[in-house]
């Protein structure tokens, strides 16, 4: 089971936790485990065709997977996932 | 005139070409004494003259650059029946005509440019120019005409000032002669009565009057010169056309735009605010009736409508004393109030803390590090509201070290808008706006702005654009919902709340940048696509509208470094 650093925004479908475990071989998967857990998370991940949306980044590692495989990433159970969104919010 | 006065200058009113009402009109007159940066000749000996002559009242026009002269004072002091007011004045044709305005005549040092002799024109006042030659001081006499356009002055050698040594005893008077004669000419100008024939060289073309005082031997009879003309300029050349859009129905108000190009300041503060307004044709085009206009707040100097709110709130805290120069700014700001804080900071000398998330963009960092800002930086995962959370930790730990102006909390943010957003935005409407639109983040500027508009028209509606999500891609802005709400924000204020899709706002920006040449971010995508939402409801209902919205800040802000793909490091650490 990989862990899945979850931001802020996303927290209150987490039950508020910001660490979570997600079982899966690749990036796809781990987001398909987040959602049997945690139902509506992907929706805020993902648009319609299932693609990261374009505002959401994703780190395996610390390494941002659009210089990996994308959604293809493999995932072993000692990776840290971590879901960041592009902005900080910015005022 | 009185028996005092009559008396004081008998010897110019026993004169037959000025007489009592020649007198009284130089009591009358404006003089406009312009002032230009390469520190002229003989402007001081005809100012002397024209005081003592009876001239009462005096503009002095100081060209940007040049320095207020230090002679003025002193003949300030010395005459309590002379009044001096002074200007500066950018270097542009409409500047100039703009300040010559209302003055009778002009007397001015160094070289007279075309943009200056135009003015003159426009105002129809003559112009009196003392400047240094070679071998003379020439004083020009520029009489204005109405039936006829003044050419460029002729161009001479470049003058004997360039060189460094010390000004001679036979220079220093032919200075003085100079300015008496410049003040002759401009008597004569301001008595109105003309002179003869000969005095002038007259053609078809207009009127110049050369006089050269020989540096050699000054109290020689100056020699005059007659200037021909060169041919008359043809209508198409002389015409100016104002600029008109076809498709709109609005003139450009060309003095307006002359008096935002003329602005000129101490310091760079004093620039903030007083943005333009820019029709969005491409956008409101679909929905005939209805207009949308947007406020370029990037053409801030810090670069966006963050400015406005930073000045406000750090001025509100120097006036009140919580910032000095031993207290320390902190705030949370991922981005642009951080900005203007350090802009603000270094131009005005107060020491600025920031605390940021670790995400915020490498544009945001390395901008506010420029200004000699520190940062502290709180966790890329929490976004702003852990950037509040930080901050608040520090300065409680610490309270004597910190002044905390609190955006999300002062009051002074939206009062900036208030005060100035609000009315320029009235005024640039002509008082039609009808809807205004703006994304919310502090929720200052709607706040502010809304509430100036409604005094001046309670019926104008204030709608809000928030993200549709807490997980958002419209930096800037806030999802009330999931977020701390601000303390400034007064939702029952508002007409409504637009809740905007990323998707929507982004796509907006790129429509923005290809088709109107607009490169914004994406909270002034997010506006505008509220405004085009607004616009398409009003437009169903067969109603008009006049909506105006606000543009934040430009796509630059938001570019990242560079990422080497090869290095496959978190780009924002």
């Amino acid at each position: 089971m990989a862990t899945v650093r979850i931001p802020t925004p996303l927290r209150k479908l987490t039950n508020g936790l910001e660490e979570v475990q997600a079982s899966g071989a690749d990036i796809a998967s781990v987001i398909a485990s987040l959602e049997t857990q945690f139902p509506g998370i992907k929706e805020r991940i993902c648009d319609d065709q299932g693609k990261i949306r374009r505002f959401v980044n994703i780190f395996a590692n610390d390494e941002d997977i659009r210089f990996l495989q994308n959604l293809e990433t493999p995932v072993k159970d000692s990776d840290e996932i971590s879901i960041v969104p592009a902005i900080a919010g910015g005022r | 005139m009185n028996t005092r006065d009559a008396q004081r200058f008998s010897r110019h009113i026993a004169l037959p070409e000025m007489g009592p009402s020649g007198q009284q009109r130089i009591f009358d007159a404006v003089v406009a004494l312009v002032v230009s940066p390469d520190a002229g000749i003989g402007l001081e000996t005809a100012a002397m003259y024209l005081v003592a002559s009876g001239v009462r009242w005096f503009r002095v026009l100081v060209a940007y650059g040049a320095e207020s002269p230090r002679w003025l004072p002193t003949l300030e002091a010395s005459n309590p029946h002379t009044h001096f007011e002074t200007l500066i004045v950018a270097t542009s044709g409409s500047a100039w005509s703009a300040a010559l305005k209302g003055s009778s005549v002009a007397v001015r040092d160094s070289f007279a440019d075309d943009s200056f002799t135009e003015a003159c024109r426009r105002n129809a006042i003559g112009a009196v120019v003392v400047r240094s030659e070679l071998e003379t001081i020439d004083v020009l006499s520029l009489r204005p005409s109405s039936q006829t356009i003044p050419s460029p002055v002729p161009s001479f050698p470049p003058s004997a000032r360039d060189s460094p040594r010390p000004a001679s005893p036979i220079e220093e008077s032919a200075k003085v002669t100079a300015g008496a004669l410049a003040a002759a000419e401009a008597l004569w100008m301001l008595a109105g009565r003309g002179l003869s024939e000969d005095a002038y060289v007259q053609n078809a073309e207009g009127i110049i009057r050369h006089l050269r005082v020989p540096l050699s031997s000054p109290h020689e009879r100056p020699v005059t010169h007659n200037i021909p003309w060169p041919p008359k300029p043809t209508m198409s050349e002389l015409s100016r056309k104002p600029l008109t859009n076809i498709e709109l129905d609005y003139e450009v108000d060309e003095s307006a735009v002359a008096r935002a190009r003329s602005r000129v300041a101490d310091d760079i503060t004093q620039l903030i605010g007083r943005t333009p307004l820019v029709r969005l044709s491409s956008f409101d085009a679909p929905y005939p009736g209805v207009e949308i206009w947007a406020k370029c707040e990037f053409m801030n100097p810090g670069g966006s409508v963050k400015d406005r709110a930073a000045v406000q709130m750090m001025r509100d805290a120097i006036a009140s004393g919580r910032l000095t120069k031993d207290t320390t700014l902190i705030d949370s700001s991922s981005g642009n109030t951080g900005i203007a804080y350090s802009m603000i900071g270094a131009a005005l000398g107060f020491k600025v803390t920031l605390v940021l998330p670790g995400n915020v963009s490498w544009a945001r960092k390395k901008i506010t590090q420029a200004f000699g800002t520190h940062l502290e930086f709180s966790s890329e995962l929490e976004g702003s509201d852990g950037a509040i959370l930080l901050c608040r930790h520090l300065v409680a730990a610490d309270p004597a070290e910190y002044f905390y102006p609190d955006q999300y909390g002062n009051e002074s943010n939206p009062r900036g808008h208030y005060l100035t957003t609000a009315q320029e935005i009235w005024e640039q409407t002509d008082g039609r706006i009808s809807h205004f639109v703006a994304g919310i983040g502090t929720s200052g500027t709607i706040m502010g702005t809304g509430r100036g508009l409604r005094e001046h028209n309670a019926n104008v509606q204030i709608w809000a654009v928030e993200p549709d999500d807490a997980l958002h891609g419209l930096e800037g802005l806030k999802h009330m919902a999931s977020s701390l709400v601000p303390e400034i924000y007064h939702r029952e204020q508002l007409t409504g709340v637009i809740s905007m899709p990323t998707d929507e706002a982004w796509d907006t920006t790129e429509r923005l940048g290809a088709e109107s040449g607009i490169l914004v971010g994406h909270s002034s995508g997010a506006a505008l696509a509220g405004a085009v939402r607004l616009a398409k409801q009003l437009h169903a209902a067969g109603r008009k509208g006049v909506i105006a919205t606000v543009f934040p800040d430009r796509a630059d802000r938001y570019f990242e470094a560079p990422v080497d793909p090869a290095a496959k490091k978190h780009p924002r650490i």
